[in-house]
């Protein structure tokens, strides 16, 4: 297979999204201020010298805020699509290469899991479980691996009757083997395409439930958390609602982008 | 009567499936519920203007006898399940009212919500994306490109507050909770179109796109038939099925009621009362609203799938 070069704008948007992962690491060394360090005698203020965004209703520094709340949304949505794209590609590989009574069972659960409400299910389980970002992340898993198996097990079900499957099975390959070392390959660029496109709708979603009240822990910092605060004021300061909104919406920009490019390479390359 | 006896059993093999899915559902989330550490006995009587710590260990238990939670788990399942045969899908663990009329009340806003919002979607997007497919990389392409890749990117509680902030507050020409009337709509039924139709014009675009790029279109153009033709008596009616499908998971998707913006916007449908049913952990009402999604997400699959065989004969004789 001859290697595409990969474009410009390729490694642009690799570039900012190294720079976007590193402002979440760095950021206890960015922030200028401690993000949960309240005193009502700086709230609501503007931006000035100490605050350089303003602070919330609490007397909390907005920009060190925002940077700490990446943390979370970022590392959280991609230990969330890493985790249901393995989970989810494993079983509908397995589920599409077995068929018979493995194959009916588990796509009556992913339809059963694709038939309930989101977020609701969400909810209830973080509900369930206890408010929590670790709580918030297994409840989404719980929630989104259907999609991939689906994706998995009908890519699997394409290639499975194709000829060097069969060779593969001639040559006494265990079926293990073939499922990882044949089929895998031949349908893992769709599916990290998705992945990489679903990057920013879980950012999304973690910001919802915390928007929601059921993600994070106060005081800890996150986005959609941010907002929920923000929202009481937002008749006086809609910089609470603007600050971590833009932050959202930048991020889901970049990564959005990144997975369209990664698209178009892994396109143009079969 | 070959084709008759097709659709019959077509009809009664998803019957058997929906059935087994409801189940599935219902039962999950009631042992999700039931694992809960917190007990809805007690948020009833707090509910009832009693305090933490002040209740009771009789009156809860008490209470737990009403509402039969002192039972198993899979009976306290049974004896729900048996009652939903009958029609009667529980009371309201906070406002004591039957769930059935609850739902019944919060319906009415969201598919009001829906049928608005689904129409200008669709009216918008399906001509959008085939112009917009036809006319690859003009201005308005281009634009539509941006516009969706900007909706996709923005969580809709932001859009949502945004226009909030600009019409109800800024402007003041929008009332900040809806309240049911038809102004009230507005925001709401905006954001649920910018949030759709930038994904669905996406979607309409691409697969047109692909249907123009297949050998069949080249053919047509070498006999000399006008590109109209080509785009609506042949594209598109290939392209109907994906697009028709998308058309259904968007209806489905709206009547489960969206959660964040009806919340935002006060609008009292299904999803402001499911955030709110799951948030106490009203039993019986969450149980309520899954099995109205559940039954949403089943009859639209349905409809969806009959819908494409009768465009779509090929999908019939499963040939595609």
């Amino acid at each position: 297979m001859e290697r595409k070069k990969y474009p410009v704008s390729f490694w642009v948007l690799a570039v900012l999204i190294i720079l976007l992962i590193a402002a979440a690491v760095f950021a206890p060394v960015l922030a200028p201020n401690d993000p949960n360090k309240s005193s009502l005698m700086d709230a609501l203020k503007g931006p000035c010298q100490q605050f350089p965004l303003g602070t919330d209703p609490l007397g909390r520094c907005l920009l060190s805020r925002m940077l700490y709340g990446g943390r979370v949304s970022i590392f959280s949505s991609l230990i969330i699509t890493a985790a249901v794209f393995v989970l989810g590609t494993l079983i509908g590989v397995f589920s599409g290469y077995a068929g018979g009574i493995a194959d009916t069972i588990l796509t009556k659960i992913i339809s059963i899991t694709q038939a309930f409400p989101k977020i609701i299910l969400a909810i209830a389980i973080a509900g369930v479980l206890g408010i929590g970002i670790k709580n918030t992340i297994i409840a989404l898993c719980i929630v989104e691996w259907a999609e991939y198996a689906r994706m998995a097990r009908s890519l699997t079900r394409s290639v499975k009757e194709r000829t060097f499957i069969k060779a593969a099975k001639i040559c006494g390959y265990s079926e293990f083997k073939i499922m990882l070392k044949h089929i895998l390959p031949n349908i893992i660029p769709p599916l990290i395409v998705n992945a990489s496109l679903g990057i920013a709708s879980m950012i999304m979603e973690v910001a919802a439930l915390s928007y929601l009240g059921v993600g994070v822990q106060s005081p800890m910092a996150e986005w959609g958390a941010m907002m929920n605060t923000g929202k009481d004021y937002i008749q006086t300061n809609i910089s609470l609602v603007l600050v971590p909104g833009a932050a959202i919406f930048i991020t889901a920009v970049i990564f959005n982008l990144f997975g369209e490019k990664i698209r178009d390479v892994l396109e143009t390359r079969n | 009567m070959k084709h008759l006896g097709t659709v019959c059993k077509k009809i009664a093999i998803s019957a058997v499936q929906t059935l087994f899915i409801l189940i599935g559902i219902t039962l999950i989330t009631f042992f999700i519920l039931h694992i809960s550490p917190v007990n809805p006995a007690e948020i009833y009587l707090m509910g009832n203007g009693g305090n933490v710590g002040q209740i009771s260990q009789e009156a809860i238990e008490e209470q737990e006898k009403k509402m039969g939670l002192d039972k198993p788990f899979i009976i306290q399942y049974a004896n729900w399940l048996n009652n939903v045969a009958h029609g009667d899908l529980g009371t309201s663990m906070t406002t004591s009212k039957p769930v059935k009329d609850e739902i019944i009340n919060h319906a009415g806003p969201t598919v009001a919500l829906t049928c608005v919002s689904l129409i200008i979607t669709v009216l918008i997007s399906i001509p959008l994306g085939i112009y917009c497919a036809v006319n690859k990389d003009r201005a308005l392409d281009n634009f539509a490109r941006i516009f969706s890749f900007l909706g996709i990117s923005m969580p809709s509680f932001f859009i949502s507050l945004l226009l909030l902030w600009l019409f109800a507050l800024k402007f003041q020409v929008l009332p900040v909770i809806a309240q049911r009337s038809p102004k009230g709509m507005i925001l709401p039924a905006a954001v649920l179109v910018i949030q759709c139709s930038s994904k669905y014009i996406r979607q309409v675009r691409a697969v047109i796109l692909e249907e123009l790029n297949k050998e069949y279109v080249m053919g047509a153009v070498a006999r000399g038939i006008s590109e109209r033709d080509i785009l609506f008596k042949h594209v598109l009616k290939n392209a109907a099925v994906p697009i028709l499908t998308w058309c259904g998971t968007y209806f489905g998707i709206m009547l489960g009621g969206a959660t964040v913006i009806e919340t935002i916007f006060s609008w009292d449908g299904m999803g402001k009362l499911a955030v709110e049913s799951v948030m106490r952990l009203d039993y019986y009402m969450i149980q309520g609203f899954v099995l109205w999604t559940a039954v949403i997400f089943l009859i639209v699959n349905f409809a969806v799938d009959v819908a494409g065989d009768i465009i779509d004969p090929r999908l019939k004789r499963g040939r595609v």
